[in-house]
């Protein structure tokens, strides 16, 4: 690459190459940190059962960093900052990919049904959409939090949902990491579908998929075969940055009381405890999960501009 | 313009197909799910009453029809007032902390932008721009509520920024007087300006450094302009359309960022409404602000598509195709 750039005297090009080079590899940087939290955590930080990550312990609490044993201190009721972050990047990592992944997986197959299937369905499947599009996003994500979050939710589900998730009747068990999960997939899908519809809308009346369907190749086929690999670029891209308004979107319910239950380490749980510890004077446990957080945004929208550079797309009006 | 009126047909069965997506029954939400301890023949009663007995798409008509013969959308579960009523006394809150918010991120926001690209401009150096642009990165990333705690730590430690009200009115003669709810309205609309104006920055940033590149840049310095007279003469001009239409789509992110500062900073609006209503799962008020949301942000996109059209003739549908594609995160 370093050649490229040194021969290249073209200057337009090689300023352009060289900008979203820069922004992809600073992000993988960013990106690579992040990933090896989640691993961390039993090495640096291990627990042994029944104690939790969340460990309360009210003889150590605001206890200022870099002190022994407690090397971002602890917050306002004794839980190690630390071990609770680095065990929280495994809930805030996986509800923001998993998230991510369902809403990009629904919305591009909402896409790419709609445009294939075209006419009337077409319009009301994206009509549809377009409606969902104009309510704010944390709008609509409070009200369906508002859905699954009653007393009678956890009894219109099936019993073997509610012994696959842990229910019982004094916990809920992984239920609202999987609520959470689906509200927020249920807010985010749309992007992805539009993005999805007009990809494919372009490219299914290129060429090459027309002698496709000449040789024969059935619907299904033109769509696994041709649509869906060029499409992918710019779907894995949305999902990419997704995942970042995934985790912020998680902080945000988790702070209305309305997200994960408090004894869940996440970066949003934690943000939401330590915020009233800042008016203790206790800045530190409230900036370790909110920098995180900006951490992760930071880095995945670096990597997900750097990569629409990339490929020629301009997405700036996000 | 025409496609704006499918478009609140859709968000209006969208917004009443979420009472009815309620799992189990709109009247153990209305009891508070204690509907075990209730005689069903009452249960009944009130079925009948609030019509929940008839079939879905004669249900919604009736909705609709009232909506649109009486004005009354239904009536909130928590205190059987209606519901545009109980909307109605927020609205003028919200209304203020969005419209201060909007004003404060778009000169904030692109005074900021036009400022970083006259510095790097100037001094040909990455470096001196580099603080400007690392602070706005970092506020753009920050979450909102996050940064409304900050904002009030901050005054709190400051003894200059007492005069400055941490919380909205709390006696209602002290929202009579208009500069009074602006005073109030500020640190709130601040924080929500602050996360946006960052972005808009950044936006403006990237729109600036292009134009940069182009032939009428290097005419306007050949004619002896100084740097920072090209920036804001004729640089800032051509970036104006885009920004016009990020205006728009600012509204969304405003609102939804609302909801978590207007929780923060105790401000009676619709935010705060919303999160009540969530809690208390109070359907028809839930009903009824998705769907004036989502008629604001319908409408701003027309204006911002007129605005835009006006600014420049040459844009038609273009341009806001584009925009509507992106709704921009909210917090």
């Amino acid at each position: 690459m370093t050649t490229i750039s040194a021969v290249s005297t073209n200057k337009i090009p090689t300023q352009f190459w060289r900008r979203s080079n820069a922004r992809i590899s600073i992000a993988l940087c960013l990106i690579g940190v992040l990933a090896l939290l989640p691993f961390l955590a039993p090495l640096v930080h291990p627990v042994i059962p029944p104690i939790t990550p969340a460990h309360v312990n009210l003889t150590a609490t605001n206890i200022p960093p870099f002190t022994d044993n407690h090397l971002l201190g602890t917050d306002s009721l004794g839980r190690d900052v630390l071990g609770m972050a680095l065990w929280g990047s495994r809930t805030s990592l996986a509800l923001g990919l998993l998230a991510a992944l369902l809403a990009v997986t629904f919305g591009s197959l909402w896409g790419a049904v709609s445009s294939l299937v075209g006419g009337l369905i077409d319009t009301v499947m994206m009509r549809i959409v377009d409606g969902l599009l104009a309510i704010p996003p944390l709008i609509l994500l409070l009200a369906l939090s508002a859905l699954v979050n009653g007393p009678a939710f956890p009894e219109t589900l099936p019993r073997a949902l509610l012994t696959l998730f842990d229910v019982t009747s004094y916990s809920l068990g992984f239920l609202p990491f999987v609520t959470v999960i689906s509200v927020i997939a249920a807010t985010s899908w749309l992007e992805a579908a539009r993005v999805a519809h007009a990809k494919i809308s372009a490219i299914r009346l290129e060429e090459y998929v027309e002698a496709a369907r000449a040789l024969g190749a059935g619907t299904l086929v033109i769509l696994f075969r041709h649509l869906v690999p060029n499409a992918s670029r710019i779907i894995m891209i949305q999902a990419t940055l997704l995942i970042s308004d995934a985790i912020v979107m998680e902080a945000g319910l988790s702070y209305l009381g309305i997200g994960l239950s408090p004894d869940t380490p996440s970066w949003g749980t934690m943000l939401r405890q330590a915020s009233s510890d800042l008016f203790l004077g206790n800045w530190w446990a409230p900036l370790v999960p909110a920098a995180l957080i900006s951490w992760t945004v930071l880095s995945v929208e670096l990597l997900g501009e750097g990569l629409l550079e990339a490929i020629g797309h301009d997405d700036r009006l996000r | 313009m025409l496609s704006a009126i499918p478009l609140l047909i859709v968000l209006s069965i969208v917004s009443f197909g979420l009472i009815r997506s309620l799992p189990g029954d709109p009247v153990d939400a209305m009891m508070g799910g204690n509907t075990r301890d209730i005689d069903p023949r009452e249960l009944q009663a009130i079925r009948n009453e609030f019509g929940l007995d008839q079939p879905l798409p004669k249900q919604y008509f009736s909705w609709l029809k009232g909506f649109i013969g009486q004005g009354e959308l239904g009536r909130s579960y928590q205190d059987n007032r209606k519901v545009l009523v109980v909307i109605g006394e927020r609205i003028p809150a919200t209304l203020t902390l969005v419209g201060l918010s909007l004003v404060l991120t778009f000169t904030n926001g692109i005074l900021w932008g036009l400022f970083m690209v006259t510095v790097r401009f100037k001094f040909k150096n990455a470096l001196v721009e580099a603080p400007f642009l690392t602070t706005a990165l970092l506020l753009h990333s920050v979450p909102a509520f996050f940064l409304g705690l900050l904002v009030i730590y901050v005054v709190t430690l400051v003894p200059a920024f007492h005069v400055i009200p941490l919380f909205g009115p709390l006696r209602g003669d002290e929202v009579a007087i208009p500069a009074n709810l602006v005073r109030f309205a500020f640190l709130p609309a601040l924080t929500l300006a602050l996360n946006r104006s960052a972005k808009v920055a950044l936006f403006v940033r990237s729109l600036a450094l292009d134009e940069i590149t182009k032939g009428y840049v290097t005419t306007a310095l050949a004619k002896g302009l100084s740097n920072s007279q090209v920036v804001l003469r004729h640089v800032a001009r051509n970036c104006l359309v885009p920004v016009i239409s990020l205006l728009a789509l600012s509204l969304p992110t405003l609102i939804g960022g609302s909801v978590l500062v207007e929780t923060i900073f105790a401000w009676p609006g619709t935010g705060r409404l919303a999160v009540e209503a969530t809690f208390g799962r109070n359907f028809p008020v839930m009903t009824t602000l998705v769907m004036i949301y989502g008629t604001m942000v319908v409408l701003s996109n027309l204006v911002a598509d007129i605005l835009v059209g006006l600014a420049d003739p040459r844009i038609g549908q273009n341009l806001m195709d584009r925009a509507q594609q992106r709704p921009g995160r909210s917090f």
